[in-house]
């Protein structure tokens, strides 16, 4: 039996973002490198350079006329050699910087971040070098350089960190605020300052950085913020108003929302089945708000249909013990009537007993005419002498031992669970009074036959 | 440093008898003078009137006390070099040592033996040899002389008992020579002989280099000497039959003088370290024109030599330069700097205004004792002024320490005790850190202040230096450091100068 609901969602989505088609037109750490005359400084502690920088620009490193300095990771450091650099300044740090910086001839800087993105700074390139120029020779502890390790033997601070001017220094409380933190492999929101909720993108960045009139400013010395050329292009998800924007707002587009990726449909559709024991199939109410609320989509109507069909029986079920212990109580009857015909007993009315009981079709009834005939019996000498305990009685519940007649059904067990296949659905009224009558509870099912 | 000459010698026996002129060493006599000059009297001295009488004689015959008893003129002399003539005459046994090697040609007489061999050798009549004065040598088993002369008495004759060849080793760094077992003086003409003799013979042997009279040796080409060589300052060369063992090199003309100081540079280079060009000036000022490789007259032009990657390209052979060629690039492009120009430092005229502008930064009321931490606080140049910076910064910061950032291994610099001294008698005490240059290759101003706390300056170079020679213009600068910053492999510098 299909169960139908729809659902209508008109309501703002909260927090989230469109997500856009990134603007692929960033120049390779190749090219960016090549327009080198005397040296390639390279600041890279979070791997976003080095290694297109060594696939791509061996000529570069093997130019005698350019000198390349990296500020690398201890790892990466470690791994030079194996890479066939026999030549460069390359020195490992603890420092952490949170984009790469390609510096060339010491005046014109470039930021790498995330996803092979490089793009010009556009001031301050003078203070930045400084700023690489500091942390080489004073935060470094080994170098690999003209194809040697070595311990850095002495800190130079007369290196001096720059006081940075042309890097924007605003208040760190509103900065803090500008960039926050959302999954790593998303990069981080930025918004405008001062304007978080209406305005926040998010950007594949590692560091803190803000938005200012479409401008974007990253934190390369600490505390001072650098505006990136074109790095409005760095976007790939603008926020949705989150108190407006509802799906009507946004079908068809994707959307990044709680933490997934998804698109925005206009009529979603949900089909699900559910099994329910016979007879419970039309009283059945679906829970839709649940089926609802777990749905991993975004969409402006959402139409629910449920199937609720009858449990069938299946591979999953077994046979009732029942089935087994009555065999069993059956055959003991049988033997002890045959022994007891063979007896010299006082009482000689036992042989008429036994035919009763051996006549009886009732199974239940027989098991007790049974107990009656072996609690009641007058052994002669003889034996009383050897089998007056060959016949115990049958303690067996009769719950333990009652199936249903073959027509009506089958008992079965899943877990601890007892079920009644019904032969067939007509069965359901005679199925559940012989439950009644056994003393037995079980879930009535369908045969898997019908 | 010994300078050895091993030569061979014809040694020639000879018995004689003959009068033979010596000089004994009497360190006895001229003590006993000296005390006379010092007014004790020959009596107080022997407490013996006949002793003293005796004494007194033999002293008066000797010509060192004149006949009213005082000390004479050659009495001092005596004094200082205790030699008496002595002559003895009678039957000696007399070895002769010639030297038959080329431009020698001469003998000395190492041993003298006041009985006849009793060798049963076959005798033959001989002509002494002159023996060269003043040498020593040595009579019967125990005594020893200074050969003056050896005179055949008259009618005498000299026979010669056997010869034999030998080989003597002269030291002539010590002026002596072993005979048998014995170490004996050569005496001064006998040394100048075998000196000019090992000098001419080094310029044979060794080309590249010249001996010179006070015993180092010339650099002529540094390829000819090995790098460890020229870095010491001191050089082996071993060539039958000089050897010159440990001799300090020096450096007497300015071509080499220039390789020498691109040389050192390399060396220092490719051992991992890291320089601006402006600090290898200062090294080469500091260290190389100080060092006694440098001769004197040179030590100004090394001083003022310029370092530049061309300079670099021009003094190394090539097969240097183009190891060290992209180090020099890394060092031109990322050190040196000027990032911190025009500062109020950096327009001090003169120690007082620099002393004034550090006091304005860190006030001297809140400062128990200033560190001058130092890698060449006391060395001997002219530029050196580290006098006048102490006076200067000792108006604002009475209790100064120098902290001398010492090398491990090597000197730094050849350091003038006076100017040790004197910054010493200035109250000023010193600090000798071996080590701390190995981690901290800037120079700084550590305060410590009265809160328990520090500030630290950085001096881009040495304070005594921070004027550039004769000039009132700084070639230096200071700015201030944060504390955290000047630590290196979790040793903190100002925990260090404190140990």
């Amino acid at each position: 039996m299909r169960k139908t609901r729809t659902y209508q969602n008109d309501s703002p989505l909260g927090y989230g973002f469109i997500l856009k088609d990134q603007n692929t037109t960033s120049p390779s750490v190749c090219e960016v490198c090549s327009k080198a005359e005397t040296s390639v400084t390279i600041v890279d502690t979070g791997d976003y350079i080095l290694g297109s920088f060594l696939n791509e620009c061996a000529g570069i490193l093997n130019d005698k006329k350019v000198v390349v300095a990296g500020l690398v990771s201890k790892k990466t450091l470690a791994g030079l050699k194996g890479r066939g650099v026999n030549t460069g300044f390359f020195r490992a740090t603890n420092e952490t910087v949170g984009l790469g910086l390609i510096i060339i001839d010491k005046k014109e800087a470039w930021a790498c971040f995330g996803k092979g993105r490089i793009n010009k700074i556009a001031a301050g390139s003078d203070e930045i070098f400084q700023f690489a120029n500091h942390l080489l020779w004073t935060k470094t502890d080994n170098e690999y350089s003209f194809g040697e390790s070595r311990e850095v033997q002495q800190t130079m601070l007369s290196v001096v960190m720059p006081v940075p001017s042309v890097g924007a220094k605003a208040g760190s409380t509103q900065h803090d605020f500008a960039t926050v933190g959302i999954p790593s492999n998303k990069g981080i929101i930025v918004s405008e300052l001062g304007n978080y909720e209406q305005t926040a993108i998010a950007m594949p960045l590692d560091c803190r950085a803000y938005v200012d009139q479409r401008r974007l400013f990253v934190e390369i010395i600490p505390d001072a913020f650098y505006e990136i050329e074109n790095g409005w292009d760095l976007q790939y998800a603008n926020s949705f108003d989150p108190e407006h924007a509802s799906p009507k707002d946004l079908v068809w587009k994707n959307i990044f929302y709680k933490g997934k990726n998804l698109q925005v449909l206009d009529v979603e559709t949900i089909n699900e089945t559910v099994y329910v024991p016979v007879g419970e199939v039309d009283g059945y109410e679906p829970d839709f708000d649940s089926i609802y609320a777990k749905r991993n989509q975004i969409s402006v109507r959402t139409e629910i249909n449920v199937d609720v069909l009858p449990m069938v029986r299946d591979g999953s079920y077994q046979l009732s013990p029942n089935y087994k212990i009555r065999k069993q109580i059956a055959e003991q009857i049988q033997s002890g009537l045959e022994k007891l015909e063979k007896l010299d007993l006082d009482d000689k009315g036992v042989a008429k007993r036994i035919k009763t009981v051996q006549s009886e079709p009732v199974f239940e009834e027989k098991v007790r005419l049974y107990n009656e005939l072996v609690s009641g019996l007058d052994y002669g000498v003889d034996a009383l002498k050897n089998k007056k305990n060959s016949f115990p009685t049958i303690n067996q519940s009769k719950e333990s031992f009652v199936v249903p007649h073959e027509l009506l059904g089958t008992l079965l067990v899943k877990g601890k669970a007892n079920y009644l296949a019904l032969a067939d659905e007509g069965k359901l009224k005679e199925g559940k009074a012989w439950l009644k009558e056994s003393g037995l509870e079980a879930t009535l099912i369908l045969d898997s036959k019908q | 440093m010994p300078i050895r000459l091993t030569l061979p010698v014809e040694v020639t026996v000879v018995e004689t008898k003959a009068s033979l002129h010596y000089e004994r060493m009497r360190e006895d006599v001229a003590k006993l003078l000296t005390e006379l000059k010092q007014g004790h009297t020959l009596l107080s001295v022997f407490s013996s009137a006949p002793v003293a009488s005796a004494v007194s004689t033999k002293l008066k015959r000797d010509g060192l006390l004149d006949g009213s008893g005082s000390l004479t003129a050659k009495s001092d002399a005596f004094i200082a070099n205790p030699r008496l003539a002595q002559d003895e005459e009678g039957i000696f046994s007399f070895e002769y040592c010639f030297l038959p090697d080329d431009g020698l040609g001469m003998s000395f007489v190492p041993q003298v033996m006041r009985k006849l061999s009793t060798e049963k050798a076959e005798k033959s009549r001989v002509e002494p040899a002159v023996a060269i004065e003043g040498v020593e040598f040595g009579i019967d088993a125990t005594e020893k002389g200074y050969m003056v002369s050896i005179n055949v008495e008259g009618n005498q004759t000299a026979y010669l008992l056997h010869e034999q060849k030998n080989r003597v080793v002269f030291n002539l760094s010590q002026g002596t020579y072993e005979y048998k077992g014995k170490r004996l003086c050569m005496g001064d003409k006998f040394h100048d002989i075998l000196f000019k003799f090992a000098v001419e013979k080094s310029k044979e042997l060794f080309p590249y280099c010249v001996l010179t009279e006070d015993m180092s040796v010339v650099v002529l080409n540094l390829e000819d000497f090995d790098t460890r060589s020229l870095m010491n300052g001191v050089t082996t060369l071993s060539a039958a039959p000089v050897e010159l063992i440990d001799i300090p090199l020096l450096i007497k003309s300015e071509a080499v003088a220039s390789k020498y100081v691109f040389l050192w540079l390399y060396e220092r280079l490719m051992a991992g370290n890291y320089y601006s060009l402006e600090e290898m000036e200062e090294l080469v000022q500091n260290e190389i024109a100080t060092s006694p490789i440098i001769d004197a007259s040179l030590r100004d032009f090394v001083s003022t030599i310029e370092v530049n990657r061309n300079a670099f390209k021009r003094n190394l052979p090539p097969e240097k330069y183009s190891k060290l060629d992209y180090r020099l690039r890394v060092m031109e492009e990322y050190l040196g700097l000027e990032t911190m120009k025009n500062t109020s430092f950096s327009r001090c005229k003169n120690y007082s205004e620099l002393a004034a502008a550090i006091a304005n930064e860190v006030s001297p009321s809140e400062v128990t004792r200033l560190h001058l931490v130092m890698g060449y606080p006391f060395v001997k140049t002219r530029n050196n002024r580290i006098l006048d910076s102490i006076d200067a910064l000792k108006a604002y910061y009475p209790s100064m320490t120098v902290v001398f950032k010492k090398w491990r291994d090597r000197p730094n610099q050849e350091e003038d005790p006076t100017l040790r001294t004197m910054v010493s008698q200035k109250g000023v005490s010193i600090k000798d850190k071996e080590g701390l240059i190995d981690d901290f290759h800037d120079r700084y101003l550590v305060f410590d202040l009265r809160n328990g706390g520090h500030q630290v300056l950085l001096c881009t170079c040495e304070i005594g230096q921070i004027f550039k020679p004769h000039s009132s213009e700084t070639k230096g600068n200071l700015f201030p450091v944060n504390n955290a910053e000047v630590v290196k492999s979790g040793k903190s510098l100002i925990d260090m100068i404190k140990e």
